[in-house]
């Protein structure tokens, strides 16, 4: 099945009632770090009321793409109904830029731009050395200036999120990994906490006033899976 | 006369104050005896003849100081002869028997350093006195430790109780040597310092517990330490009467020593459970709630209580696991604890008020809690279950959680959900490989970098030399003839004005004179010539006809500028 195909059959699944078919279809390889298909599963688990699946999915479009209004609304309404979950984690002036950047033009558009500016800065030096060796040494000096900042730019724009969401109905903090040590929280279904680091199934999340507990990681989705590149 | 008679009055003072004042200083030691028993008590003396000053007694190393140090001065003036002595007096106990030496104490004052005679001291076993008023203060006179256990588990708690009992009448009561334990941490404990009258052995006697103190052993072993000892001046009777026929007693000085009991220190079995809390003793952990159902504007408050025997100075009661959806404020902290011989016992316990948020249905982490229990003598886990809380009233939250199986998935109820979310969204493929293009970046990057390497432009080298410079300055004017450029004159007339203004003449300057004057009246011409024609071809273009001799001039020209 090619993957126009899956997409309107997960739309026709989604229209249907079968949500958790049409998640099925709707995980297909690179496109599980598109907005929109992030958005659309975001939908199907609201639907099925797996609100910290349904949380994890809209933060990823909007990590995605800071733009997308409907994840935004959707995601209000979710959190409206999560309002048990805990004060989230907040934002770093790095991962603020980032978005600011995304907003403004996505990742590939600030790819494509650095590319340009390369070629263009390639261009004039290759002229300037067997076509016009009168030309100013400034011109593209300023123009590969600008292609370092487009690339510089591009790098920055690229998503990057360590937030985890409890996709788990109720999910026990504990002082040490591997479920020994005290427990010393217990959190409801999204959650939202950032990875600190993880260790053999289990996950150290820091969370939004500052408490830091050992998790079991199967019960927490990752905004940004560390195994899918970009 | 009057002048006469203060002088004299100032010499006669004058020679009192040397006779007085001169006579060399001296400090010496004495002993009351030098041979003692055990438990016997001595005194010793340090005098000097010296005003200024203060004595400096040795270490009394293995004596005790059960008294002074007693200071007393006198002055005596005997056939016009001023005699003055102070003295130092400490009451000394021999602590083990032998032959030991006091050494020399010191005094500083303005004439030296004085050093004592050292005291050599035996001390015998059997050398108490046959004193019969010894004999009957004898016995009269004990102290004890009782300890509340005589064997503990390492963390266990343990109380003593430092009591002296006396069936004679006493004065001068005093500890004069306090015990110390090792491997443990004690607290003081407070206690009631009171006589009272008590039977022991039959005898009646007076009884007063002058010390308490908490234990915590930290290693497994025998509870080890120096002995307490305390002395008292027993009253007994001499065996006379006095002159209305009444009995004659007498203070007779005794010592009372109690050894550290034998408490056996067993160490915890290992390993201990993961998450033991360090908790020893027979104890239960209790949670209690004043209500599982309030409304939005009611309180819940929640206690999670200690209680039993055991280590209360060292355990704390283990903090709530918040449920989620409540205020939970910082807890008052209650405790009873009692420190009998029995033991420690009473509870801990934290006292949290819960203040709902929202509406629905919320539950209250399950608790574990591991002890050692002294009694049973294995870890023991106290676990308190989950329980529901349900919120029947307030802000509209519909999140319900099941209060027994938390764990398992639990839908929740989303109401209004096709009114308020947003519909599927297209999805279009962009079609972009991120990777591709950051690979396209590299290799345009690394071309970009080898471009700048071939220009030649030396980033941090040594600046060109003038001959390097002139020859691509010359180079560039070659250049633009041979490419017929229409600004080739102005770009000579250019290169000509800067290598002029590079030897130290202004551009304003460049005149007929002052070229002739640099240059010399023919090549300064010939130079100036050259300028005035690039000047005009720049301006009229078809002046020039013959490119090959402009460019022929320069060329010579070039050679001696």
């Amino acid at each position: 099945m090619d993957i126009s195909t899956r997409l309107d059959s997960a739309q026709a699944l989604y229209d249907s009632g079968d949500y958790a078919e049409a998640i099925e279809l709707l995980h297909i390889g690179r496109f599980d770090l598109n907005a929109e298909v992030a958005y659309n599963i975001g939908n199907c688990y609201t639907r099925l009321g797996e609100l910290g699946e349904a949380r994890l999915f809209f933060e990823r479009a909007l990590l995605l793409n800071p733009k997308n209004a409907d994840a935004r609304h959707n995601l209000d309404w979710i959190q409206l109904r999560l309002s048990d979950a805990i004060v989230d984690p907040t934002q770093s002036l790095g991962q603020w830029f980032s978005i600011q950047l995304r907003g403004f033009m996505p990742n590939e558009g600030w790819l494509w731009s650095a590319l340009v500016v390369l070629a263009a800065s390639s261009l004039l030096l290759a002229l300037r050395k067997w076509s016009a060796p009168t030309m100013n040494w400034r011109w593209p000096f300023t123009i590969t200036t600008l292609a370092l900042v487009f690339i510089g730019l591009s790098w920055w724009s690229t998503p990057k999120s360590d937030l985890c969401i409890a996709t788990a109905p109720s999910t026990y903090g504990y002082s040490e990994p591997y479920g020994q040590g005290k427990r010393i929280l217990l959190l409801s279904e999204g959650s939202a906490a950032q990875l600190r680091k993880s260790s053999e199934g289990w996950f150290f999340l820091e969370l939004g006033d500052g408490r830091l507990a050992w998790f079991d990681a199967s019960q927490w989705g990752h905004v940004l899976p560390p195994e899918v590149k970009f | 006369m009057k002048r006469i008679g203060k002088y004299l009055l100032f010499g006669v003072l004058f020679l009192w104050t040397a006779v007085a004042f001169g006579q060399d200083g001296t400090l010496t030691a004495r002993s009351s005896r030098t041979t003692v028993g055990l438990n016997e008590q001595f005194r010793i003396t340090f005098s000097t003849t010296e005003r200024g000053g203060e004595i400096q007694p040795p270490a009394f190393e293995n004596f005790l100081i059960v008294g002074g140090p007693f200071s007393s001065q006198q002055t005596q003036i005997i056939n016009g002869s001023v005699n003055f002595q102070r003295e130092l007096t400490y009451q000394l106990m021999p602590k083990e028997q032998g032959t030991f030496n006091i050494p020399p104490a010191t005094l500083k004052s303005k004439n030296g350093t004085l050093k004592s005679n050292t005291l050599e001291i035996v001390v015998k076993a059997g050398a108490v006195r046959e004193d019969p008023m010894a004999e009957r203060a004898k016995d009269a006179f004990n102290v004890e430790i009782l300890t509340s256990k005589k064997s503990v588990y390492v963390g266990e708690p343990l109380v003593l109780l430092l009591r002296a009992y006396w069936s004679k009448p006493l004065r001068n009561l005093n500890i004069v040597q306090t015990p110390n334990f090792e491997g443990v941490l004690q607290n003081q404990l407070d206690v009631q310092q009171r006589e009272r009258r008590e039977v022991i052995d039959g005898k009646n006697v007076t009884v007063l517990d002058f010390d308490k103190k908490l234990l915590t052993p930290t290693q497994p072993g025998t509870l080890g330490g120096q002995e307490l000892k305390m002395s008292a001046q027993l009253q007994v009777r001499t065996g006379r009467a006095d002159f209305w026929g009444m009995p004659e007693v007498t203070f007779i000085p005794q010592v009372a020593t109690a050894k550290i009991p034998a408490v056996t220190i067993k160490p915890l079995p290992s390993p201990s459970p993961a998450g033991f809390s360090g908790a020893v003793g027979e104890l239960k952990l209790e949670r209690s709630l004043s209500r599982t159902e309030v409304s939005g504007n009611e309180s819940i408050t929640l206690k999670i209580r200690i209680s039993g025997t055991g280590n209360f100075n060292t355990i704390s009661v283990p903090e709530l696991i918040a449920p989620q959806g409540f205020d939970v404020y910082d807890p008052k902290f209650n405790e009873k604890i009692d420190y009998t011989t029995s033991g420690v016992r009473g509870y801990k316990e934290l006292e949290y008020l819960l203040v709902p948020q929202f509406k629905g249905n919320f539950i209250l982490p399950e608790m574990r809690w591991n002890f050692f229990n002294t009694k049973t003598e294995k870890y023991e886990e106290i676990v308190l279950a989950e329980e529901s809380l349900v919120v029947l009233s307030g802000a509209e939250a519909p999140a319900s959680m099941s209060p027994t199986d938390g764990m398992t998935l639990q839908k929740r109820e989303v109401k209004d959900i096709d009114s308020d979310i947003r519909y599927l969204q297209s999805v279009e493929d962009s079609g972009t490989n991120r990777g591709l293009l950051w690979k396209l970046i590299g290799v345009l990057g690394i071309t970009t970098l080898l471009l700048w390497g071939l220009q030649g432009i030396k980033m941090g080298g040594k600046a060109p030399s003038l001959q390097a410079a002139m020859a691509k300055e010359k180079k560039q004017v070659l250049f633009a003839f041979e490419k017929g450029d229409a600004d080739r004159f102005g770009l000579m007339l250019n290169t000509l004005e800067n290598r002029l203004i590079a030897r130290g003449m202004t551009k304003e300057g460049l005149q007929k004179s002052a070229l002739i004057e640099a240059f010399g009246p023919d090549q300064g011409a010939q130079l100036h010539q050259l300028m005035e024609l690039c000047q005009m071809a720049q301006y009229a273009p078809g002046a020039i006809r013959d490119d090959t001799q402009v460019l022929n001039e320069f060329k010579a020209i070039w050679e001696w500028i």
